[in-house]
């Protein structure tokens, strides 16, 4: 053999090498890749149970507005009761409390939520609220017209029950006018009423052979939120008599009806009252402001998205969980996404 | 027989190179196999985990304040094997701070350990390491359990208004 021949030997040597240790770790990477993918959905299914049975610490954290994201301990959104609980049962308060339009006092940022989670800087979270009904209003002239489609193939929903009651300001006071429908074939629902043109809210209930979604809509309304027994409010206003209504969603036998109360309002602050005693089932205040000339409308807002990315921009490794919960008497799909951030 | 000196140290050279690649290769390989065992080993502990706060979530719900004696029990659905390496399980605490650790018992330097998010739960939890005397007479709790033992559990029990005992052990009344 020559001396090239040698280092040829060498050269094929080393190759066979490199080529041999380059195909081991392209071969294991898929393996490490499903261990991890697998990772994702056990921390997935870790997070649901702990956001849907859990109801925190402090366990009223939603309700109690004094209760600031630092002073939380554990992170649920689980209705809080001392003597009943239900399976899958979200506090409204608490949901709200993630709505990024409220004042940012009460917003719980989602570094907080995942840090309280144990999700650390490794996992990213979103959760997505969607309606199981997809309830559309639109108003036309003396009436509103609704559809009401499912969410997750857009098809109309055929013989729902529509109750519908549109609470206004007149003479300054609040007057109401009660409705009921079915949805026809094509989803829809034709009410009809004299005062839609003035200020108003309207609450809607759609059941569906038990399948039931609350929806609000507000005509004209100064917006106010409805937090535990707060009504805060975005402007100073005077709150004529210092008295409210509260919308009630009961079901009664085999329908759902809409009621009022009315309670007091004592003002802790320029911006915030404090409700005597709130309903159980309570979804939403009005108040008379300014000598009877406005109508403020507070309503328990459930946010569509919450979680440490933006809106629309899931990595495509992201893991997808849903669950069917009850908030404040609706049905909704929650719907959970967990990625790893540090791959 | 004249063999030229080159000849000699050539095919020393060449010796020496397919030895030294196949060392580099085993390394290699055991680096690879390395990787994807700390994986499996980390999706068996995140498993565990999710188990243990999964039970203390339901316990709390379940139970609320009160105490019962009622041990809730989860058996683990486990390898029985990895890479054909016997794994055992176990729970420390360590500084306020308790871990999933899982190990395997052939090679001492290969385990991982993850942390129990403890702070999710809201309630006092209390981690049984060792011997505990339980209301179920058939869980046997133990501080570290086997991964092929099919009746491997981790265990709940609320035994007090603002306390819950959690830990892993073997289920005597299984399969």
């Amino acid at each position: 053999m020559h001396s090239y021949e040698y280092i040829f030997t060498a050269v094929i040597a080393s190759a066979i090498l490199t080529a041999s240790s380059t195909i081991a770790g392209i071969i294991s990477q898929p393996s490490i890749n499903v261990s991890e993918g697998e990772r994702v959905k056990i921390v997935a299914q870790k997070i649901v149970t702990q956001l849907t049975l859990n109801p925190g610490n402090p366990p009223e954290w939603g309700s109690a507005v004094k209760i600031s994201p630092e002073d939380l301990t554990a992170f649920g959104l689980a209705k809080y009761g001392e003597a009943t609980r239900g399976t899958y049962v979200l506090d409204p308060d608490k949901v709200q409390r993630l709505d990024a339009n409220i004042p940012q006092y009460l917003y719980i940022p989602p570094n907080v939520a995942v840090k309280l989670l144990g999700l650390g800087v490794e996992y990213g979270l979103k959760l997505e609220f969607i309606p199981v009904l997809d309830v559309n209003i639109s108003l036309r002239s003396g009436g509103v017209y609704i559809a009401v489609s499912s969410d997750q193939s857009m098809l109309p929903i055929v013989n729902a029950k529509v109750v519908a009651r549109l609470f206004y300001l007149h003479d300054g006071g609040v007057e109401t006018d009660l409705k009921n429908g079915t949805t026809d074939i094509n989803g829809n629902c034709d009410i009809g009423f004299d005062r839609v043109d003035s200020d108003a809210l309207l609450v809607i209930v759609v059941d569906y052979y038990g399948i039931c979604v609350v929806k609000t809509y507000t005509l004209n309304c100064i917006r106010a939120y409805f937090i535990g027994n707060q009504l805060i409010l975005n402007e100073q206003l005077t709150i004529t008599g210092s008295k409210a209504y509260q919308v009630v969603v009961v079901k009664s036998g085999e329908t759902y009806v809409i009621d009022y109360v009315q309670c007091n309002l004592t003002q802790t602050s320029p911006l915030t009252y404090d409700v005597t005693y709130v309903e159980p089932s309570a979804i939403a205040l009005l108040a008379v402001a300014d000598d009877g000339t406005t109508l403020v409308a507070a309503y328990k807002d459930v946010p569509s998205s919450y979680g440490s990315t933006p809106r629309g921009t899931l990595p495509f490794t992201a893991y997808m969980l849903e669950r069917t919960v009850m908030i404040g008497g609706s049905l909704y799909t929650l719907r959970i996404y967990v990625w790893r951030v540090i791959l | 027989m004249d063999v030229p000196i080159e000849h000699i140290v050539g095919t020393a050279a060449l010796i020496g190179l397919v030895i030294s690649a196949a060392l580099a290769y085993k390394t290699i390989l055991g680096y690879v196999e390395t990787s994807i065992l700390q994986a499996q080993l980390r999706q068996i502990a995140e498993y565990i985990s999710m188990n243990i706060v999964n039970l203390i979530s339901l316990a709390e719900f379940a139970y609320g304040n009160a105490s019962t004696l009622t041990v809730m029990v989860k058996v683990l659905k486990l390898p029985t094997d990895l890479a054909g390496e016997a794994y055992l399980v176990r729970l420390v605490c360590e500084g306020g701070d308790c871990y999933v650790q899982v190990e395997l018992t052939t090679r001492s330097g290969l385990s991982t350990r993850l942390p129990i998010n403890l702070s999710s739960t809201g309630t006092r939890v209390i981690f049984i390491t060792g011997e505990v005397q339980l209301p179920d007479h058939t869980i046997k709790p133990s501080n570290a359990v086997y991964g092929g033992n099919p009746n491997a559990v981790v265990w709940c029990w609320k035994n007090g208004s603002d306390s819950t005992c959690v830990g892993i052990g073997v289920w005597m009344g299984g399969v």
